[in-house]
């Protein structure tokens, strides 16, 4: 059994370390700031199969979805964090200008999967979510899917870990690889080195630019999201309520595109959803890095609270108390970067997600299995070696 | 501080929902937010971020001056959306 060094306490590397440290892998999880301080946290807090591409991402997320309540069920009981597991409904408000029907054809492969996708006329919204604006709206699609705490989610999964054995070291930044020609011998981190046989990125938007310190340069690029949060509110939507766009594929080839030079770049898309504490949750201002440690722009917040008042008129003197701004990984295809990096054999990646909160509790396991007896399985899909290699010392 | 204590009158978190979270693991105030919302209420942790601090110096041993302070973001103070929406 390998020694397992896990890098980024987020969800997808928390829920690694428990599964490993539960098979009997000796673990360690170590990040830069706190357990779920990134993208993982910072989001809608969605529970969304809307997102899962057609192929093998469809079949895991349908999978997923499956098991989720019995993987939540056991998550709560053996760690005693509830995790604000809920149902509710998606709405994505389809404006003037763009057609339903092909809003809805989109969707077409996730309804062959089962997941019913509907659409519903403006009465229809109306009904579900009589606070909302429909001002140039005529349709909506409608989605049952759900949401969590996805605080509480990492927290439960980083508990679990710590439990099974895993040991978590937080507020340490990796500063680069150790190598002896194509193999990591050890972790640089601003705490001393880490030593272990086997290493996982499970880094989100920072795993490029650590997999440069191991000589490897891989095809997957980042926005930054930006969101924000209001005061608690009595209730008042039920749901996440959200317009349709067709612009983020096209925003982030750009993006990818512009490399270093992609920071005016922008892409704003509205969407809110209701905590359990009452918060509004509000988003989305995109825009390109490079940067990964500014906050909010100030313009950005200006967006995000007009998008607030234009689609829900009774929350126009609820104060914003916070915002966030995140960096939020993506790959040429959408699909994830899962699986060792070819011309790396103990450098394993697991980032690129985009809906990780759905999956991860079945990916952590394909996994922690994966590393246990080599075999990826149905997770050679994502395999980084269906990209040509870019290596930076150029052999 | 008795655990009984309200450390975060936004959130009605207790000193020992705090402790807790301490125990549990957690090093920093942003960390201690994520587990129990101390702090994540109206006021921002004006109040609650220093007694936050005191619980960590107290349960770790770490001198108070260690504990860092919770990560500022905008806005600075709460702001109604519709004053935000109409800013240039």
């Amino acid at each position: 059994m390998p020694d397992v060094v896990i890098i980024g306490a987020g969800i997808v590397g928390c829920a690694l370390a428990a599964r490993l440290a539960e098979g009997g892998i000796n673990v360690t999880l170590i990040d830069q700031a706190e357990v779920v301080a990134g993208a993982s946290g910072a989001n809608l807090s969605l529970v969304l199969w809307g997102d899962a591409e057609p192929g093998v991402s469809l079949t895991l997320t349908r999978r997923a979805w499956d098991e989720l309540p019995a993987e939540i069920a056991d998550l709560e009981a053996r760690t005693g964090l509830g995790v604000e597991f809920r149902p509710i409904h998606t709405l994505a408000l389809v404006p003037d200008g763009l057609d339903p029907r092909a809003v809805l054809a989109g969707g077409a492969h996730l309804t062959e999967a089962g997941f019913e996708t509907e659409l519903i006329d403006a009465a229809a919204v109306r009904a579900l979510e009589p606070a909302v604006d429909l001002g140039g709206v005529r349709a909506a699609v409608y989605q049952e899917q759900a949401a969590i705490n996805p605080f509480l989610f990492t927290l439960a999964w980083a508990d679990r870990a710590r439990a099974a054995g895993a040991s978590i070291v937080t507020d340490t930044r990796v500063t680069g690889f150790r190598m002896d020609g194509e193999r990591i011998v050890g972790l640089e981190t601003a705490g001393g080195p880490v030593v272990g046989d086997l290493y996982v990125l499970a880094t989100g938007a920072w795993t490029r630019a650590l997999a440069m310190t191991a000589g490897v340069d891989l095809p997957e690029d980042h926005i930054i999201g930006q969101a924000c949060v209001t005061e608690a509110l009595p209730p008042l939507l039920h749901g996440l309520v959200g317009e349709a766009g067709d612009k983020r594929v096209s925003f982030e080839l750009e993006v990818a595109a512009r490399g270093g030079d992609a920071s005016g770049l922008r892409l704003v898309e509205f969407a809110a959803i209701q905590a359990m504490s009452g918060n509004l949750v509000v988003g989305q201002v995109s825009h390109g890095g490079p940067s990964v440690g500014e906050g909010v722009r100030p313009g950005s917040l200006r967006d995000l609270a007009a998008g607030l008042v234009r689609r829900l008129p009774v929350a126009r003197s609820a104060s914003i108390i916070r915002s966030w701004a995140k960096p939020v990984p993506f790959t040429p295809d959408h699909q994830p970067l899962i699986g060792p990096v070819p011309s790396r054999p103990n450098l394993f990646v697991a980032s690129g997600l985009k809906s990780a909160l759905i999956i991860t509790p079945l990916l952590s396991k394909l996994i922690a299995g994966a590393i246990a007896d080599g075999d990826l399985g149905p997770l050679r899909a994502f395999s980084p070696g269906r990209f040509e290699e870019r290596r930076l010392d150029g052999r | 501080m008795d655990d009984e204590v309200i450390v975060c009158r936004c959130e009605e978190v207790t000193a020992g929902e705090v402790r807790a979270a301490i125990r549990a693991g957690t090093r920093t105030i942003a960390a201690i937010k994520k587990r129990t919302r101390a702090g994540m209420g109206l006021c921002g942790g004006r109040t609650c971020a220093r007694l936050m601090a005191r619980l960590l110096a107290e349960e770790t041993g770490l001198p108070a001056a260690a504990v860092a302070p919770p990560r500022a973001r905008p806005p600075v103070r709460p702001v109604p959306a519709a004053a935000l929406a109409e800013e240039d």
